[in-house]
């Protein structure tokens, strides 16, 4: 058998109700790439429609592809899919990981881990190369997931990656994390760990991943090539956020901060990020001081450095000296990555006490919130879960619904005087077992356990995409229809950023057009912002593109906040950037020569497979009404203005209808259902998926 | 053997120049070049030269050099990234490959104070190719290095100006203030992007 490189070639299979584990080939999978390609397939395969995501026939499925554990740059993310107990319909979404567990989940030889059944007390799952074994969890239960991962790397030592819930997951609640290395977490999947009583995952490894043979040199040549040439800050931003002499374009909203004078303030002795034009590799990791961005300037002297995730040279995740936080029995360190400092923020519905968004006093509040929501193991379901609390604080609701008695024993002093302590507060309450902690059921369900009428639905703030109610998660505001188009396809907020990376990465709108025309077929596959045109089809070849890409990413698996390289910061290169770098890296790991045609349509493939497997959960094909269904606030939204004018998102109806025909066709899926034909399925090798559903009656 | 040409030769206009020798030349090419290198040492630093620099240690040209040194130096391949800039006082040099051309221009705006020029030359082009309104405190950044005094005093009389009369406010809803020009943008439109980069930004991380 000729050697399997890039994949390790094997699969874990832990049984918690039976004990038993076992040892699968991973190379039946292989078509659909890793990471989400096989977890759906687990999942379509294995776990009978209708189930519910805390019941015991449902699996979880952590699984990666074949760039983690290489030195592909951000190739450290984690995959893990399973049914969502927040979706209505209990269906199939992805949580994604950042931090080590992916690699590390390679180097002990698994590209993925299947559990499935659940333990009768709680366990936790020890993994160290082929050794492994359930162990027994009751010392651990009730604890946070800090005290959680230490007590489990005080057992297998600091080097392995322990994986954990909090509270939140073993009270399953539906907005539950799972976290590893203390503050890289998965949203969403966590209660189900908690249902299985599975505490946590520890595992190390000694393997190594393989490139094909002879690749090595090629490998380092396109890592020097996207190093030097390619890649950008944090959101594939490719210019700065402040002018500067070598750059030709700046813009406000960039994540490349660095500048002249701004430093990484607590590290000894200070560093300064400096200018860090494209062209040199060892600059990278400066362009992002994430912090600054996110906590506005008084976090410059508070960074101790930005780090991230296994073999990411963006490096987004901020490191902060935050000693106020030993007020509130906390070390006095936080991180974060991603939105965990802005989710706090947004429950701070009456700012803060010294009246300044992005003072001392916002800082130390996202600080504590940051590391409160971690160790319980909190969701913020995209910052949806402060946004529903301010819904409900600030309409009278929430005092409505409270009993007397709880309402009147939560401090909101705290809130309404802009107290950092308000966290301990909110974060204890969501955590314990009153009427408050239904604010983690997550927005479908508790607006059927608390009758919230069309106000809550319907309020353009308060994000929420009806009726699949997850957020949204750049739809209109980012692309037009392609936004859009974007937000529909999942079944929790798109966590798709290959559009926004594009439209954000901050060049001219013109070069930008430009570029979009070569990539997408014309410059009209692109509005600029608050100044849209009606859909045509090269928008929905965008999206489809967009789409296509992330399912991509989290297969195989790169970080979809970063990739893919549409643009560079390279004036020589007039800013284009690489889209064969995915296809170029996978070839030299894989050996499988592979163009970026082949990889996009197995990234169609998987996306295909997404949708089969919530058509089968959701037991209709009628996905146009029933599940792409679009909020109200995308067309009403500016009353006093018409789609289609400067300086609204505003979409009109019909247009957004014959966007999602428009983009069935670029899928080849019924343009009156959106459900898949048995003619594409079989096209893209998932025939056998086309005979299971035709058996269940829902082939169009 | 001897070898004579001619530097600035402009024999149409009956400006001809001294024939000098190969020795005086090759030390006028190293001036040159010693020039060249010390405009793209300071531009590497991201300032400019100016002309006056150039009369002071360690270059020490002669004022009457000053314009033929440079043209020859325009004239040379090897120091083709040497732009010159004839400011309303002074000669600037900097080389595009350290800055361009864009940021070399709001340098000399601000050298020059030439404010009303830095600020309505910035919100246009803005409006123009982003497009974007542009945020008044960007006015404070390097390299304009306006106080925010300076800026609304300068401000305030550019408002009373008819050549500046596309320069439009618009405010965000936290009173951000932004300025576009009105001849690339509708007021409706810069008003829903200032919103945009100053509050909802944030809200859509
Ligand atoms: S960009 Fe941030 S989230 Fe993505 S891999 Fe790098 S450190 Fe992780």
């Amino acid at each position: 058998m000729a050697k399997v490189t890039g994949w390790i070639g094997n699969l874990l299979r832990v049984n918690l109700t039976t004990g038993n584990i076992t040892v699968e080939d991973s190379m039946k999978y292989k078509d659909l790439v890793g990471g989400a390609g096989l977890g759906y397939k687990v999942i379509f395969d294995e776990v009978p429609q209708g189930t519910k995501a805390f019941d015991e026939a449902n699996k979880v499925v952590i699984a990666v592809g074949p760039l983690t554990g290489t030195a592909a740059p951000c190739s450290g993310r984690t995959n893990i899919t399973s049914l969502a107990p927040t979706n209505p319909y209990h269906a199939i979404t992805d949580s994604h990981m950042g931090g080590n567990f992916g690699p590390w989940m390679k180097f002990a030889g698994y590209d993925a881990i299947i559990i499935e059944g659940a333990a009768k007390s709680p366990v936790w799952v020890r993994i160290e190369d082929d050794k492994v074994s359930i162990e027994d969890a009751g010392s651990l239960w009730g604890k946070g997931t800090v005290d959680t991962t230490k007590a489990i790397n005080d057992i297998m030592g600091k080097e392995a990656c322990i994986a954990a819930i909090g509270q939140a997951g073993e009270k399953q609640r539906n907005l539950a994390s799972i976290v590893n290395s203390v503050n890289h977490s998965a949203g969403g999947h966590g209660g189900i760990l908690g249902a299985k009583n599975l505490k946590a995952i520890g595992i190390i490894g000694k393997r190594a991943v393989h490139l094909a043979d002879e690749n090595a040199k090629e490998w380092l040549k396109l890592n020097e090539y996207m190093m030097s040439d390619i890649i950008g800050a944090n959101n594939q931003h490719v210019v700065p956020n402040t002018p500067q002499p070598w750059a030709e374009y700046h813009n406000p909203g960039s994540r490349w901060t660095a500048q002249l004078g701004l430093f990484w303030g607590a590290a000894n002795p200070p560093v300064e990020t400096g200018e860090c034009p494209p062209g040199d590799k060892n600059k990278v990791g400066l362009r992002t001081q994430k912090a600054i961005f996110d906590l506005g300037p008084v976090a410059e002297e508070r960074t101790i450095k930005m780090a991230g995730c296994y073999s990411c040279p963006i490096r987004c995740q901020s490191n902060m000296y935050m000693p106020e936080l030993e007020k509130y029995g906390l070390t006095p360190y936080a991180t974060s990555t991603c939105i965990n400092y802005s989710s706090p923020g947004t429950a701070m519905v009456k700012g803060y006490a010294d009246g300044e968004s992005k003072g001392m006093d916002a800082m130390i509040t996202k600080c504590l919130g940051s590391r409160l929501a971690d160790d319980y193991g909190i969701w913020s379901n995209y910052g949806q879960l402060p946004r529903d609390f301010r819904h409900m604080y600030n309409s009278g609701k929430l005092k409505e619904v409270l009993p007397k008695e709880e309402y009147d024993s939560i401090n909101f002093d705290l809130l309404e005087k802009g107290d950092p302590g308000w966290m301990l507060e909110y974060y204890n309450n969501l955590i314990g077992d009153g009427e408050f902690s239904h604010l983690l059921d997550g927005p479908y369900w508790m607006a059927q356990r608390w009758s919230m009428g069309d106000e809550y639905w319907n309020e353009y703030s308060n994000n929420i995409w009806s009726k699949m109610a997850y957020p949204k998660h750049h739809s209109n505001e980012a692309g037009a229809q392609v936004g859009v188009l974007v937000n529909i396809m999942f079944n929790r907020d798109a966590n798709s950023h290959t559009h926004m990376n594009f439209i954000g990465a901050g060049l001219p709108i013109g070069l930008l057009k430009e570029i979009a025309g070569e990539v997408w077929g014309s410059p009209d596959a692109l509005d600029a912002p608050k100044d849209y045109t009606p859909m045509n089809e090269y928008k929905a070849k965008f999206a489809k593109w967009s789409i296509d890409r992330n399912f991509l990413h989290d297969s195989i698996t790169l970080c979809n906040w970063v990739w893919p390289m549409v643009v560079s910061p390279s004036k020589s290169r007039n800013y284009r950037g690489d889209t064969a770098l995915e296809s170029k890296f996978f070839s030299l790991a894989t050996g499988i020569e592979t163009s970026e045609e082949e990889l996009d349509y197995m990234a169609e493939r998987i996306c295909t497979l997404h949708r089969a497997a919530t058509i089968k959960q959701m037991a209709t094909i009628d996905m146009r009404n029933e599940h792409d269904t679009i909020p109200e606030w995308v067309f009403n939204v500016d009353p006093d203005m018409e789609p289609f004018t400067e300086g609204t998102v505003k979409l009109d109806r019909d247009d957004m209808q014959l966007a999602l025909t428009m983009l069935y066709k670029e899928y080849g899926w019924d343009e009156k259902t959106g459900a898949p034909t048995r003619a594409t399925y079989e096209k893209l090798g998932l025939k056998d998926v086309a005979d299971e559903l035709e058996g269940l009656n829902l082939l169009p | 053997m001897s070898y004579e040409f001619n530097i600035t030769g402009d024999s149409e206009n009956g400006n001809e120049a001294e024939p000098i020798s190969l020795d005086e030349a090759e030390e006028v090419k190293d001036i040159v070049a010693l020039i060249g290198n010390f405009v793209r040492d300071k531009s590497s630093e991201g300032q400019l030269v100016n002309g006056e620099e150039l009369l002071e240690e360690p270059l020490s040209v002669e004022v009457e050099d000053i314009i033929p040194t440079i043209e020859e130096l325009r004239l040379r391949e090897d120091f083709s990234d040497i732009i010159m800039y004839k400011g309303k006082e002074k000669i600037y040099l900097y080389s595009e490959k350290f800055i361009t051309p864009n940021y070399a221009n709001i340098m000399i705006t601000a050298e020059e104070k030439d404010f009303f020029k830095m600020i309505v030359d910035t919100v246009r082009q803005e409006s123009r190719i982003y497009p974007r309104p542009t945020s008044v405190n960007l006015f404070r950044k390097a390299p304009f290095n306006m106080s925010k005094d300076e800026f609304f005093k300068v401000y305030n009389q550019l408002k009373r100006k008819e050549e500046y009369e596309d320069i439009k406010e618009v405010k965000a809803s936290n009173d951000a203030i932004y300025l576009y020009s009105d001849e690339f943008m509708k007021k409706a439109h810069a008003r829903s992007i200032a919103e945009w980069i100053e509050v909802e930004s944030e809200q859509n991380p």
